[in-house]
């Protein structure tokens, strides 16, 4: 067993956020290559005319849940050494929703504005200002929230844990709902006429003719 | 000072003596951008630019005096007997990095004026219409021309090495004592200045050349800093101690993080690509070439203070 590799002191506090650097710009780096440093890209899933961002996002899902769920099986990642966020629900949903509006109103999530600043889009910059703005108020409101945020605390829970499903299960659940959004997703792109195809390469390619 | 030499020059008490606050690195950081600048005005002197209307060369000198003077000023305030300062320039210690910046910086001033007068800018020749005889005085002969133009780069290369000798020189602090630091914060310096000059040079052809060159100057950066690691963790073991404050140490975040990575790796990428005609030229590449230099000199100076001999 030698994964998670921090938590068996691999490395340091200091080096994991050299770590974390490195792995961010990764993920930002193919973020922008699949078109999401575009928030028309990005919005077009809540129209259903380019399903991209789900599909893209949801292989990430499904590529590292397997990842993760056969190092484990392997003895390689100890899962139970593996950070959880904490389900807090009431708050977690407000958040989520917050989120989504934020998302659909201002073409981007936190995460692509910081890919679309990046690349010099002003839109992502404002977005990114609000975004600090926004944190920057919370963060000076706290202490009135304080009790909201840490109501309907419900610990560290895992979808096995809930669905008393044996673990690989529900791994192969999860596997077939992504095949099922997938082929709904190419279902719902060709009903909306875009002519899109599917993946982010053709998305992207459809981003550069816009 | 007193009250640290006296009661607290203890490991105990004080683990490291810590007298170089924001004001330093502000000024290492302002006096190598204008060191580059000022390169930058020699050589674009050199190639005939500061005759051309839409030159960024009318801008640089205007811009170096304001931004020197900015430093200069975080300078002043680091000085604890601010009404003695005028004491520096009765005197000049050969041996003295302080001395040699002293009046280094005096001998920038009048340059980077010479340096305006080769085009002045015309709100100011409206304001004060004599620069116009005395550019013109100037320009009638080549031979002024061309020693302006080496003045600014002697003197823009010995301001940016300068930076680094002042810390360099002072043997107490391991991570400071490298020969290194000089070339290193005129890199830089340089690569600051480029990255300023080509966010700002309204010629696109002379934006272009310093983004080529800022890539240049980034590269060259990297592999100094390279050297400069492995200088220190093949030196005695003080040295070592001294690489391990940016090799897992507190400081090594900000300095892979914000120095090699977002100040130098990320921009030297994006603006490969850029040069390269694979995406368009924004601003983030420049912005983050000089909060890179910027925080370069501010990881040297406080992680420079925290590195010392023992007791360990």
């Amino acid at each position: 067993m030698n994964a998670p590799f921090f938590k068996f002191g691999a490395f340091g506090d200091e080096t994991a956020l050299v770590v974390a650097f490195v792995i961010g710009i990764a993920f930002g780096w193919f973020l922008e290559r699949a078109g999401f440093g575009s928030a028309k890209k990005l919005v077009s899933q809540f129209y259903l005319d380019d399903l991209a961002v789900f599909k893209v996002m949801f292989t990430a899902i499904v590529t590292a849940m397997l990842g993760t769920f056969y190092l484990g099986w392997l003895g390689v990642l100890d899962l139970s050494l593996v950070y959880l966020t904490p389900t807090n629900l009431w708050p977690q949903i407000a958040g989520g929703l917050v989120l989504g509006f934020g998302f659909v109103i201002g073409g981007y999530c936190p995460g692509t504005s910081m890919v679309g600043a990046a690349t010099g889009r002003i839109d992502a910059m404002v977005y990114v200002l609000g975004v600090a703005a926004g944190t920057f108020v919370v963060g000076e409101a706290f202490p009135l929230i304080k009790p909201f945020y840490e109501s309907g605390f419900l610990g560290r829970l895992t979808l096995p844990e809930v669905l008393h499903l044996p673990y690989g299960v529900v791994v192969l659940l999860v596997v077939l709902m992504a095949i099922g959004g997938f082929v709904g997703a190419e279902w719902l792109e060709k009903r909306a006429g875009s002519g899109a195809g599917s993946g982010a390469a053709s998305g992207a390619a459809k981003e550069a003719s816009r | 000072m007193l009250e640290i030499t006296t009661t607290r020059a203890n490991h105990l008490v004080d683990p490291s003596l810590h007298v170089w606050a924001w004001q330093i690195p502000v000024y290492l950081f302002l006096g190598g951008l204008v060191a580059g600048m000022m390169m930058i005005h020699g050589w674009f002197t050199f190639a005939d630019r500061h005759r051309r209307a839409e030159s960024v060369s009318q801008l640089l000198p205007a811009l170096g005096l304001v931004l020197l003077s900015a430093g200069m000023g975080a300078l002043f305030l680091d000085l604890e007997h601010k009404l003695f300062v005028w004491r520096l320039y009765t005197t000049f210690q050969i041996t003295s990095p302080m001395s040699w910046g002293a009046w280094i910086l005096i001998a920038v001033y009048p340059a980077l004026f010479a340096a305006l007068l080769l085009r002045v800018p015309e709100p100011l020749a409206t304001r004060v219409p004599v620069l116009r005889a005395w550019s013109a005085a100037l320009l009638a002969d080549p031979a002024r021309v061309r020693f302006v133009a080496a003045a600014n780069m002697t003197l823009g290369a010995l301001l940016g090495v300068y930076t680094g000798i002042l810390l360099s020189t002072l043997g107490a602090r391991p991570l400071w004592n490298s020969a290194l630091l000089g070339p290193l914060f005129l890199a830089s310096g340089l690569s600051s200045a480029a990255a300023l000059v080509h966010m700002v040079a309204r010629d696109g052809a002379e934006s272009e050349l310093l983004a080529r060159a800022d890539n240049r100057l980034l590269t060259a950066e990297l592999a100094i800093l390279g050297l400069f690691l492995i200088g220190l963790v093949t030196a005695p073991r003080v040295h070592q101690q001294a690489a391990a404050l940016l090799l897992g140490g507190p400081f090594t975040a900000f300095f892979w993080v914000g120095v090699v990575g977002l100040g130098i790796a990320v921009p030297l990428f994006v603006q490969t690509l850029a040069v390269g005609r694979r995406v368009r030229h924004t601003a983030v590449a420049p912005v983050l070439v000089l909060a890179g230099g910027l925080l370069l000199r501010f990881v040297f100076v406080y992680a420079g203070q925290v590195s010392h001999y023992g007791p360990f």
